[in-house]
């Protein structure tokens, strides 16, 4: 197992451990906030495609308006915010260190917040970019860059503390993670915002750059070292080889950053070329992870503490691989001209985000919720944790099984030009009218997390009052 | 690699190697790019966008439309015509030289038939040949003192979809901030639009109620972008002419918002009438900027 509990006294834990409680239950309550708008917007769009009037008289919720908002909440608001607790819970617990500057990580939470909202209203308002992952109005990003510094800059400080001075897979994927991130927001903001800002299909490029530099290597490192971490915890195992690990890492950090760009013939030929080669090269790394895992996982499932998590973890990591392998095949030639502007860009994307890095990010919180808290799961009870998986898993998946089957079906029928695009289109609105359901269900599950987790984060603010009065009290006395 | 530093100056390496790669490179490859001369039209292109059409595109922007449509023509390759002009002194031998380019084809061709091609110049001769047999039929009529001309013909499903002429390539997002060009067509797509579907009506009663003009239109409604009003001492000159279902009620009258008549003017403005040198066409003036009742209800 990679972290060595005989370094510390279990008292010892358990104050380290405190002293995450209340950020971690923040950040983590904020993103099931957020995933909650998410999946709402999502919803709200995917309802406009059965129905054209719906809302049709309001600017604020087109479906244009609501899929980047969706994707947006998404991302910074889920997915960063809760991969930023988690990343927080793994660097104090591989390095056995106490949380350091909590009070500007409460400040930075709390901007980022702000950010977001001020971001979503904008965009929703009409302050639309154009730039998918990038949709915000251009000034949110300086906002939520001085957030950043304030989060992950206590994450790095936290972790240049730390006593355990070994640095493990998991933590090189979490701090080249946290390192890309302002990078690649900065350099991507500015080239598209500046006064001055890149010219003509150029922006195609740097877009697709931050968008890939997102997916594979922000969030996607989020995930594998949450991969990396849960999975000998969970068996109760060190990780097969650590060397195929570090051999993936610097194979999906080469590559990762040049997958996802363009195949569009405006684009010079080398970009989609590149992008391809890329993709098959974190293919292979994922192949090279995924069998790392497998053969750690091998015969552990009677000596797991949570079998239910195992296997959660398990699916998560199929669905990473399956999302990078699949975002090979769709980027070699002849391949690429059939999927290209179709709903399977979408299916790849849920099931990277979704399928992968969402449940990963949940089965953290289930994981370190309680043991920070030192309460009860907050996502215990009937309509706690097994009902959120299932629900939030069983959507996922058929999202991105609908899109994907949607998108290869609408790409053969648009190459087919002896067929109507009102053919091609009534083909993808089929797909987009089952996805529903499965948004329906991720919306579902994003609700019943909300609900826990707000209540989880109201008792623990009840108590500190509580405490603090009590306090003052005894002192008075 | 056991140190933090280490791993620090490692991971920036690779960042500064990307960020050259992706966003320092392409700025100095496309960045620089500026119109050109395009003999064909006798002028420069593209043009720059006037400020009625820059606020369509505001509008365009804000309401999402990059998000079902994408602005990005694709050609899957060339096909050619070959076109007889001139027989010049040898007609004798030009009439093999056309039974022989056939066969080349893999198209029989008859001493009769070349007979009547040649006597009705100019004449295609070959139609939709790919691009080696086009080079073998030109190395026949080489020094045969025939006038042997090819018109090139992009391929592809855009393009019989009647989306647009060629495909799109750089030059022609030159004005483009942000840029638009879409990665999702659940609409088709519209690069081409304001040429094949060029009646401002037609777009406003699309953007009112899609259905009103396409059947089994799944866009959604943009009804926001119109006032339902009631009819004053004079209707509107902009009112829209809804019919059936689709009509206001007595008295009513749907009226477009600036933001609507923006909209429309951007999308009008939307063209690609020209070859350029990296996407060439056989080029002809009449084709340019003819709208086509038919293509409306079909090209949706």
């Amino acid at each position: 197992m990679e972290e060595n509990p005989t370094s510390k006294s279990i008292s010892d834990q358990k104050d380290i451990d405190r002293s995450y409680h209340f950020p971690t239950l923040l950040l983590v309550t904020k993103a099931a906030g957020w995933l909650l708008l998410s999946t709402l917007f999502s919803l709200v769009a995917s309802i406009k495609m059965h129905s054209p009037t719906f809302l049709s008289n309001c600017p604020w919720v087109t479906y244009g308006v609501l899929l980047p908002a969706a994707q947006n909440a998404f991302i910074y608001g889920f997915a960063l915010q809760a991969g930023f607790a988690a990343m927080l819970w793994m660097t104090m617990r591989l390095g056995q260190v106490k949380l350091r500057g909590p009070g500007f990580l409460f400040l930075g939470t709390v901007l980022w917040n702000i950010a977001l909202l001020v971001g979503i209203l904008g965009l929703m308002g009409g302050g639309q970019s154009g730039y998918a992952f990038l949709s915000m109005p251009g000034f949110v990003y300086s906002m939520l860059f001085t957030a950043y510094v304030l989060i992950g800059g206590m994450t790095l400080l936290t972790f240049f503390k730390r006593p355990a001075r070994e640095i493990y897979p998991s933590q090189w994927f979490i701090y080249a993670s946290l390192y890309w991130f302002p990078w690649i927001l900065t350099a991507a903001s500015y080239a598209l915002f500046a006064s001055e800002p890149a010219r003509g299909v150029a922006q195609a490029v740097i877009h697709a750059w931050y968008a890939s530099g997102m997916t594979t290597i922000v969030l996607g490192f989020v995930g594998i070292a949450l991969l990396q971490y849960l999975v000998p915890k969970l068996t109760r195992r060190d990780l097969h080889n650590s060397n195929l690990s570090a051999f993936a890492f610097w194979v999906l950090l080469l590559f990762g950053g040049f997958t996802g760009l363009l195949q569009a013939q405006a684009l010079p030929a080398w970009v989609g070329t590149l992008s391809g080669v890329c993709n098959g090269f974190v293919a292979f790394a994922w192949i090279v992870l995924t069998a790392n895992l497998w053969k750690t996982l091998q015969g552990a499932g009677a000596q797991s503490s949570d079998p239910l998590a195992l296997n959660l973890v398990r699916l998560a990591a199929l669905c990473g691989l399956l999302g990078a392998l699949l975002n090979f095949w769709g980027s070699r030639p002849g391949m690429a001209e059939t999927v290209q502007f179709t709903l399977y860009v979408q299916g790849v994307y849920w099931l990277q985000l979704f399928g992968f890095v969402g449940t990963l990010l949940l089965v953290a919180a289930y994981h370190f919720l309680p043991r920070v808290s030192d309460q009860e799961n907050a996502l215990s009870g009937p309509f706690g944790w097994k009902s959120i998986m299932a629900l939030y898993v069983s959507g996922s998946i058929l999202v991105s099984l609908v899109y994907l089957l949607g998108g290869w079906k609408q790409g053969k029928a648009l190459a087919d030009a002896s067929r109507s695009f009102l053919e091609v289109q009534s083909a993808a609105m089929s797909f987009i009218r089952v996805s529903t359901i499965g948004e329906l269900l991720v919306f579902l599950a994003a609700a019943v997390l909300t609900l826990n987790l707000t209540r989880s984060l109201v008792s623990y603010l009840v108590g500190y009052v509580a405490c603090c009065c009590n306090c003052k009290n005894e002192s008075a006395q | 690699m056991q140190k933090g530093y280490q791993l620090f100056f490692a991971i920036l390496a690779v960042m500064v190697v990307s960020w050259l790669g992706l966003v320092v490179f392409p700025q100095v490859q496309l960045g620089n790019q500026s119109t050109r001369e395009v003999k064909e039209i006798g002028r420069h292109y593209p043009t720059e966008p006037g400020s009625l059409v820059l606020n369509g595109r505001k509008v365009y922007q804000q309401a999402g439309c990059v998000s079902c449509h994408t602005q990005q023509i694709r050609q899957s390759g060339y096909a050619f015509d070959l076109v007889l002009n001139e027989v010049g002194d040898f007609p004798e031998s030009i009439s093999s030289k056309l039974v022989e380019a056939g066969k080349a084809a893999g198209v029989q061709v008859t001493n009769e038939k070349a007979q009547e091609q040649m006597a009705n110049l100019p004449s295609t001769f070959l139609e939709r040949v790919d691009f080696a047999v086009a080079q073998e039929v030109l190395q026949i009529f080489k020094d045969s003192g025939a006038k042997v001309a090819p018109n090139i013909l992009p391929l592809g499903s855009d393009i019989e979809r009647g989306w647009g002429p060629r495909q799109t390539v750089g030059l022609d997002y030159l004005y483009d901030q942000p840029l638009l060009m879409g990665q999702q067509r659940l609409g088709p797509d519209l690069a081409n639009v304001g040429a094949r579907l060029n009646d401002r009506q037609w777009h406003l009663k699309h953007l009112y109620h899609p259905r009103s003009v396409v059947t089994k239109s799944s866009m959604p409604a943009y009804t926001y972008l119109f006032d339902l009003q009631p009819i004053g001492e004079q209707p509107s000159p902009h009112a829209l002419a809804l019919e059936g279902d689709y009509a206001p009620e007595e008295g009513m009258e749907v009226v477009p918002k600036p933001e609507a008549l923006a909209l429309v003017d951007y999308l009008l403005s939307l063209k690609i009438e020209n070859p350029v040198f990296e996407a060439p066409y056989m080029f002809t003036q009449a084709e340019s900027g003819e709208a086509n009742n038919v293509e409306m209800e079909q090209a949706q």
